[in-house]
């Protein structure tokens, strides 16, 4: 089972495509999901998720907005989508028919 | 404050391989993060990726057959120099006396040249060894390396009475320590870096200057108690061609000689690594 972040990062790989690399994926999680994501721990979930075998990591072309600085690309493998796919089906099916409200079933002050 | 916190970020991306670094500094400048935010990042990456280093043998095996064994030695015969050998070559300097070893000035200055140079040649050859062995755990492994010598070799000035702070020969052990072990154990670890792919006939060159190096060292160890037993039998002051002719000084005992070997072998692992293991298999 993945965790959360495991999960933020992987979907916001397979969002941005052909482009995700280590800022693009930083920038898609703190606007998708209104938080605070760290360069470092984002490299060390990637290195994570690698070592599982859900994405394949490789330095790509230096750009002029990042002085000329190569990137670290990002690709999801099968295994990641079929992880990423389990987790978001977990989720759905057990935040199904659940009132978030505050005072009524499944959520308390 | 904020070139500290740039400095911080310098110094610790230091610790990231090259490409991963230039990976990381080009995410920074993208996302324009501030010094600060930069250095607090890269604090977890650089601690893990090093715990991740140390889960493989390299920096290990660096540890206990290199640093642990060899820099007692090293503080041992630093010691030795200064407490010895220097204060009785300053007495026949200054007094002409053959001070305590009953060697004269030619042998004692040429025990003196050939233990120095076994000394640097030992310092550096670790400090090559420390840098080709676990190139990437270098900063960690070359800090405990030069750590615990400075901690072992400070308790011979630091604390005892033999040497004032401010008089006298206070200044003997610092350069001693920094000139026969921190400089050249330092510029070992700086050309292992530049060597990537050491061709065999430097190493088996090396290994053998080495030995070399170490046997001079074992042969003049002896000395000493040659000329003191000389002295006991009423004879005068041992000279360097005596000590040629009679092949005095070879009266070492198996501690000696176990020393020599311990402080000669790092560049064998070296030379083992050079031989056996294909460069794209090393991991180090």
């Amino acid at each position: 089972m993945l965790g959360e972040f495991e999960y933020l990062i992987l979907a916001a790989t397979v969002r941005l495509g052909d482009n995700a690399y280590g800022a693009a994926i930083v920038k898609e999680i703190e606007s998708a999901a209104r938080r605070k994501c760290s360069i470092g721990g984002l490299y060390t979930t990637l290195d994570r998720l690698e070592a599982k075998g859900m994405i394949k990591t490789w330095m790509g072309n230096p750009t002029p907005e990042r002085g000329g600085r190569s990137k670290r690309m990002v690709r999801v493998l099968a295994k990641g989508i079929e992880a990423a796919t389990a987790f978001y089906e977990t989720v759905s099916t057990v935040s199904h028919g659940t009132s978030w409200q505050v005072g009524q079933t499944g959520a308390r002050k | 404050m904020s070139n500290l916190w740039a400095r911080s970020r310098d110094v610790l991306s230091k610790l990231l391989d090259p490409a991963e670094r230039e990976a990381v500094f080009g995410d920074f400048a993208e996302l324009a993060l501030t010094d600060r935010r930069a250095a607090e990042s890269l604090v977890g990456l650089v601690l893990r990726r090093q715990l991740r280093l140390w889960t493989r043998w390299n920096p290990w095996f660096v540890l206990v057959a290199v640093i642990i064994p060899v820099c007692p030695l090293l503080a041992r015969i630093c010691a030795g120099l200064t407490m010895g050998v220097w204060p009785s070559l300053w007495m026949n300097l200054h007094h002409g006396i053959s001070y305590r070893t009953g060697l004269s000035t030619g042998a004692l200055l040429a025990g003196l040249c050939f233990q120095g140079a076994a000394l640097v040649t030992w310092s550096w050859t670790s400090g090559f060894a420390l840098g080709t062995l676990s190139r990437r755990t270098i900063w960690v492994s070359g800090a405990l390396f030069f750590g615990l010598f400075i901690n072992l070799a400070s308790d011979g000035w630091l604390f005892s009475g033999g040497f004032s702070w401010l008089t006298g020969w206070a200044w003997l052990p610092f350069l001693i320590n920094f000139l026969f072990v921190l400089l050249p154990a330092y510029y070992g670890i700086r050309q292992s870096s530049k060597s990537q792919n050491i061709e065999i006939a430097r190493m088996i060159l090396l290994a053998l200057w080495t030995m070399t190096m170490g046997g001079l060292a074992l042969w003049t160890q002896g000395w000493g108690q040659a000329a003191l037993d000389n002295w006991s039998h009423g004879g005068s002051a041992l000279t360097l061609s005596q000590l040629v002719r009679d092949g005095e000084g070879w009266k070492v005992g198996i501690a000696q000689v176990l020393a020599t070997v311990l402080l000669t072998s790092p560049i064998f692992y070296v030379f083992a690594q050079t031989a056996f293991i294909p460069t794209r298999s090393r991991n180090n």
